[in-house]
């Protein structure tokens, strides 16, 4: 008897909990043509938190989309969300929203506000996942939020043909914010960072961008690691900022007269580690940094490997390949204040006699040649020629103008596998 | 004798227009970089210029990296013809420093962060920053702010 009562007390549980999900469960809504509800901005109106609004395949002309309650958005089959370069396209205002399968278009350019296909403004807790923005000013534009993420996304803006263009993925005082697995082009920054805190760049792939390819500017405390930075104006600016961490990136391609792999501008405690530098005007560009470590990374036929500022100081760099690129290391002075170590150096011609895998003579990357490029641009119509080679012959005989302190002596024998 | 003539004036348009005094250049969006932070130029409305009397331009992305520039530059005061930026308001022209109301506000987005854009018209610039919340700085002003924010010597 005992027993069935147990029993049935259970039943009557959970019959009464069946019943309390059916009424308290959110509902869900169908926007498309062959339903009741045409428009998005109708079904966002009726909606209640938590709701879940399906929004079928199709085009809708809707701008200034204000969603300013917790509820779920799921495109089926890329709906094509078109604000018609009128204005802002949707802003999110509400804390858990999530977003997915949409097609955002035509954002509005503008010389004066910052117009974008999905502004998440003071949120938290957002999800934009698997969403295509095309032909937008901004796309999206994350400010004050913290806790969300952008990922699987794609994104091909406006640069090609507009003269102005805006950035890719956004960021402006965040905080948290995981950015993973999108593939963004033809935007004026592909990533940009500024004000953010503790957030994670990873996997993305960010090429053709009329800027750059990522960009921070005031984000302490980031990472970004696996990204591709392809043939952007330059690869990755990191600026004015602490402890930031970027590994095992590629940066390739990125040409130009005002090109670089990666730029570092005032950068202090830091780490490069594990990236391929590959076919770029300038490898790495570091000016005004302190104890940045950069280890393990592949130079490899960039026109400068690494260019030097001396305003930078204790910075470590060991451990990495050098390999043909046109000028291996240049410094802007004679002083240097970095740690070259243990680094492989295509163009060393030394001698290992005792076996340990370290040449024997220090080596000196930088030449004076370089130096002369650094003075007076045009000399670089000299490379390769008889006149240079002299030059540097000479110098390294007999160093008299190069850095006296940038000198690797333990130079690696033979090249690392990275 | 007419084409004497032509060759003439041709030799002296190219005479007289080598001898014309230094102006703002125009800045090539997405191409030129800044003189001072490297960064390309991208948005036309915060590009200013630092020109000296032989005609020398440097150009920046924005009012920060010049006021930056005059700290370091080690130029002379009379080899400087003068500095520009552009008008906020009418991003085509580019107005000397001595002519421009400067806007500092948080509300700002300017591209070194700082929030400073530069205004000709009085009346737009004190809408400006009514609606930025903002104050209005003297070109001094703003050098010092650079100086003490990026740690300039």
């Amino acid at each position: 008897m005992y027993k069935f009562w147990q029993i049935y007390k259970i039943t009557v549980i959970l019959i009464v909990l069946f019943l309390c999900t059916e009424f308290i469960s959110a509902r869900q809504y169908n926007i498309g043509n062959s339903y009741k509800i045409k428009n998005i901005a109708e079904a966002i109106s009726i909606a209640n938190d938590y709701d879940t609004l399906y929004i079928d395949q199709g085009y809708y002309y809707e701008f200034n989309l204000i969603i300013d309650k917790p509820i779920t958005l799921i495109g089926k089959n890329y709906p094509v969300i078109d604000g018609d370069n009128r204005g802002q396209v949707m802003t999110v205002n509400s804390h858990d929203v999530y977003i997915s399968g949409i097609h955002f278009k035509g954002s509005k350019v503008s010389f004066v506000d910052d117009f974008s296909a999905l502004l998440i403004e003071d949120s938290y807790n957002c999800k934009i996942i698997d969403n295509n923005f095309s032909k937008n000013f901004f796309s999206v534009y994350l400010s004050r939020s913290y806790d969300c993420t952008v990922t699987n996304n794609e994104f091909k803006g406006n640069a090609l043909s507009e003269p102005s263009s805006g950035n890719g993925i956004h960021l402006w005082y965040c905080k948290n914010i995981t950015i993973t697995d999108n593939v963004i082009s033809e935007q004026r920054d592909g990533i940009y960072l500024e004000f953010v805190k503790n957030s994670t760049i990873r996997n993305n792939k960010s090429f053709n961008n009329l800027r750059y390819g990522l960009h921070f500017m005031y984000s302490d405390s980031c990472l970004y690691s696996r990204n591709l930075f392809v043939q952007n104006g330059a690869g990755v600016a990191v600026m004015y900022t602490k402890y930031v961490e970027m590994i095992e990136n590629r940066f390739e391609q990125n040409y130009g007269a005002a090109s670089y792999g990666l730029l570092l501008k005032d950068i202090t405690d830091s780490k490069v580690i594990s990236n391929r530098f590959y076919r770029n005007s300038n490898g790495i560009y570091i000016e005004g940094s302190n104890r940045v470590i950069i280890e393990k990374n592949d130079f490899i036929e960039n026109g400068w490997g690494m260019k030097l500022r001396s305003s930078s100081t204790d910075n470590l760099i060991t451990h990495n390949n050098f390999i043909s690129n046109s000028f291996q290391v240049t410094a802007s002075g004679r002083q240097n204040a970095s740690l070259f170590s243990e680094n492989y150096w295509s163009d060393y011609n030394g001698y290992d006699l005792d076996n340990d895998g370290y040449g024997d003579v220090p080596f000196r990357p930088v030449n004076l040649f370089s130096l002369e490029v650094e003075k007076h641009p045009p000399a670089i119509i000299l490379l390769h020629s008889l006149f240079a080679d002299m030059l540097n012959l000479v110098e390294k005989m007999i160093p008299t103008l190069t850095p006296e302190t940038l000198i690797d002596e333990k130079p690696l024998m033979s090249q690392l596998k990275i | 004798m007419i084409t004497l003539n032509k060759i003439n004036i041709l030799i002296l348009i190219i005479f007289v227009m080598g001898c014309s005094q230094p102006a703002p250049k125009p800045i090539n969006i997405g191409q030129d970089a800044c003189d001072y932070c490297k960064m390309t130029i991208v948005d036309k409305k915060f590009g200013s210029e630092f020109i000296t009397t032989k005609g020398k331009v440097f150009k920046f992305d924005s009012i920060e990296c010049l006021a930056a520039f005059t700290l370091i530059s080690n130029i002379d005061e009379k080899d400087i013809f003068g500095l520009f930026v552009t008008d906020f308001n009418n991003p085509d022209n580019m107005i000397s420093t001595d002519d421009l109301y400067f806007i500092h506000s948080k509300e700002l987005k300017s591209p070194m962060s700082f929030g400073l854009v530069a205004i000709q018209d009085s009346s737009t610039a004190v809408n400006v920053r009514d609606a930025s919340y903002g104050e209005i700085v003297s070109w001094g002003k703003i050098v010092e702010l650079v100086r003490k924010e990026w740690n300039v010597k």
